[in-house]
């Protein structure tokens, strides 16, 4: 993973940087050669007073070095002056014997300049050499320590820096802005995409989109295409299949209402045939289960195509779920009851996915029911959610269980007759397509189970 | 058996493309003394009915030639208010709203009961007869709105005033819950101010005299009271 603006920035940014350093390496050294220019100057000026009046004085100085020679470096930065004076042979006339002798010296009127210590301190030299009326030669060395070299150097130094963050900041501004302007599009664009439906067909319009993003809309666009002729044909393959088995075992069915209508049906032939009838019953429930999953996905893309679901309140839903299953209830010796019901709960989700929700698990409550017990219903707001809550006086889930009863064709207690372990699968699978959420535990009076599942009250799909 | 005795021949137009399905089904619904001519694609069931009449129609969607929803469509153009009974193996729930609003009567899915399929077909004969058939029945239950008995297998169910108001009221909404409200003012004809315990009492007696006809009363706590068939 990487990102086009921290690319883009190391792009722009680094090279700039390193520019900027090569050039402040750069200034730093041509400071220092100004600098010590400034301070060769100096000490040639004042090294060439001192020869000049020992040049009229002949040679020796009675009146000893001049003054003015030292008024030179009269400055803040209090640098400490030396001088040394040295016949032909370099031997010391006058001034400091610490002061190391020039390594080589030139002919008359020339400087050369080079640096020493002179106690520890480090010293910039000029040895000036005067000739002499005579024909002797003197050699005149001034030396001075560099605090006011390191200080020119630095405030020259500081301006040149100065320039360069100047001119950093205002690349770092200018970035930015281009970020923003350039890149806005393309974060505006990979939101939108982000904020589809997951599974929607819709296509992506390519008005106001930079020409670079064109080929990216094109493609997924293609694919969006492709994808719902691929689904259509599934969903058609999955209509007619459905088709077909609903065909044969209504025939079977009908067959099976045929002959034990026959007056020559014994007892125990008619048992056999209600059994059969019985199997082919459970079938067809197995076939519609999985055609609702089946139909789930495809519920996901058709919501955002069809029209508003008509209103049916939840309430009312669970209402006849409950009167549907009352005879049931009754036959296992189950109280069934609506606790609470807030009538105004209306979701803009097709009915038919609440119902399935609703008569799965109330149906699951009674049929594992061990003896008389009871379940009770609520429906109820719960912030921006519609709650649905199911409580029963069962056995409960045991906790090793927990985690699978939602996978399809998982059964806990796989003894129990009539059960294809598809119904929690089915309600599970409707609730994620809805973005909603089921959640098992046991109720307050610590034993049996209860079943909690939240949907969003503005609904799975965009207003 | 007794539900099978029709003394008029009802004459059925079925549409059903399987043939085996439709063969099956004509076999049992003339077993039930139904008259039942068979069409088997929507071109077939048109030409049909041009010229006869049907005391209903048994349709399938999924027709060859002219689909069931087509011929549905110009059936109730045509003004022709037969009553129409969906068969279709493409079930969901949308479909169904669909169809309704298109004019059908009725719907049941494939694959279904026989039974469910006369109990639907009998309901809807009696309301497109217009008088309505004065029995109304629930398991082994029967209601004379005319003569104002109850019978459980031919047999008079003796009741007080309040048991036969209340019961009454039950058996209007057969499978559908009554609140107690609404069975407290079914009693308010009789001038009685009836309390919840009071109407627990009638239920109480009332499922004692129902014991053994397949039929209870069954307490839907928080919504009330639900007349409804149960085996045994």
């Amino acid at each position: 993973m990487h990102s086009l603006k921290s690319r883009l920035a190391a792009w722009v940014f680094v090279p700039i940087l390193v520019c900027s350093a090569i050039d402040l390496v750069v200034t730093y050294r041509s400071t220092d050669r100004v600098a010590a220019e400034v301070q060769h100057q100096l000490l040639k000026g004042s090294a060439r007073i001192i020869a000049e009046q020992l040049a009229a004085d002949g040679g020796a100085s009675p009146a000893g070095v001049p003054p003015a020679a030292f008024e030179l470096f009269a400055d803040e930065n209090q640098d400490r002056v030396f001088y040394a004076v040295r016949d032909a042979d370099g031997r010391l006339i006058d001034g400091d014997a610490g002061l190391a002798a020039p390594a080589q010296v030139g002919r008359g009127e020339q400087d050369s300049y080079f640096k020493s210590r002179v106690r520890g301190q480090a010293v910039r030299v000029v040895a000036y050499v005067q000739e002499l009326r005579d024909g002797g030669r003197i050699t005149v060395e001034v030396a001075q320590t560099m605090r006011g070299h390191a200080a020119l150097r630095k405030r020259l130094f500081l301006i040149t820096a100065r320039e360069h963050l100047i001119l950093l900041a205002m690349v770092l501004a200018a970035l930015v802005v281009a970020f923003r302007s350039t890149l806005r599009p393309l974060m505006r664009f990979s939101e939108r995409v982000a904020q589809r439906q997951p599974g929607s067909l819709e296509q992506l319009d390519a008005d106001a989109v930079p020409r670079e993003l064109l080929p990216v809309i094109g493609a997924l666009n293609g694919y969006v295409v492709r994808l719902d002729q691929t689904l259509s044909a599934y969903e058609r393959f999955v209509a007619s299949t459905a088709h077909h088995l609903r065909t044969s075992f209504a025939i079977l069915t009908s067959q099976l209402n045929y002959g034990m209508r026959d007056e020559r049906v014994t007892p125990e032939q008619k048992a056999l045939l209600a059994a059969m009838q019985n199997t082919t019953l459970q079938g067809a429930k197995v076939i519609n289960q999985l055609l609702i999953l089946a139909s789930i996905e495809q519920g996901r893309q058709h919501a955002a195509r069809a029209p508003a679901a008509p209103a049916v309140t939840l309430g009312e839903i669970v209402t006849s779920v409950i009167e549907e299953l009352a005879p049931l209830a009754q036959r296992h010796d189950v109280e069934l009851g609506l606790d609470a019901s807030d009538d105004s709960l209306a979701l803009p989700t097709p009915s038919h996915l609440l119902r399935e929700i609703a008569f799965n698990l109330i149906d699951n409550a009674i049929k594992h029911m061990d003896g008389p017990g009871v379940v009770s219903v609520q429906v109820r707001r719960a912030g921006e959610f519609a709650l649905l809550r199911i409580v029963d006086t069962g056995p409960g889930i045991a906790p090793a269980h927990l985690d699978r009863v939602f996978e399809r064709f998982y059964r806990a207690d796989p003894g129990k007759p009539n059960s294809f372990g598809l119904g929690l699968a089915i309600v599970k699978e409707i609730c994620d397509s809805l973005q909603g959420e089921i959640r098992l535990g046991t109720p307050e009076q610590g034993c049996g189970l209860q079943v909690d599942v939240r949907l969003p009250l503005a609904g799975a799909m965009p207003a | 058996m007794a539900a099978r005795a029709i003394i008029v021949r009802m004459k059925l137009l079925l549409t059903e493309d399987n043939r085996d399905l439709s063969a099956w089904l004509t076999r049992l619904l003339n077993q039930s003394g139904y008259a039942v001519e068979q069409a088997f694609s929507g071109e077939e069931a048109d030409l049909l009915l041009r010229t006869q009449t049907y005391d209903a129609i048994l349709l399938d969607l999924t027709l060859p030639l002219l689909s069931g929803q087509t011929l549905l469509r110009r059936l109730r153009s045509q003004d022709n208010g037969v009553p129409v009974l969906i068969i279709s193996a493409q079930d969901s729930l949308q479909d169904i709203v669909e169809h309704l609003n298109l004019g059908a009567d009725d719907y049941l899915a494939k694959p279904f009961d026989i039974e469910e399929l006369e109990a639907r077909l009998r309901c809807l004969l009696r309301r497109a007869s217009g008088t309505g058939n004065p029995i109304s029945r629930c398991g082994n239950l029967c209601y004379d709105s005319n003569s104002k008995i109850f019978c459980v297998r031919e047999q008079a169910l003796q009741l007080t005033p309040r048991e036969h108001a209340v019961l009454e009221t039950l058996m209007r909404k057969v499978g559908k819950t009554v609140s107690k409200r609404d069975l407290a003012d079914s009693l308010v004809p009789l001038n009685d101010m009836v309390t919840p315990k009071a109407l627990e009492v009638y239920i109480v007696r009332l499922r004692k005299k129902l014991e053994g006809s397949g039929v209870a009363i069954i307490t839907l706590r928080g919504l009330g009271y639900m007349l409804s068939a149960v085996e045994g």
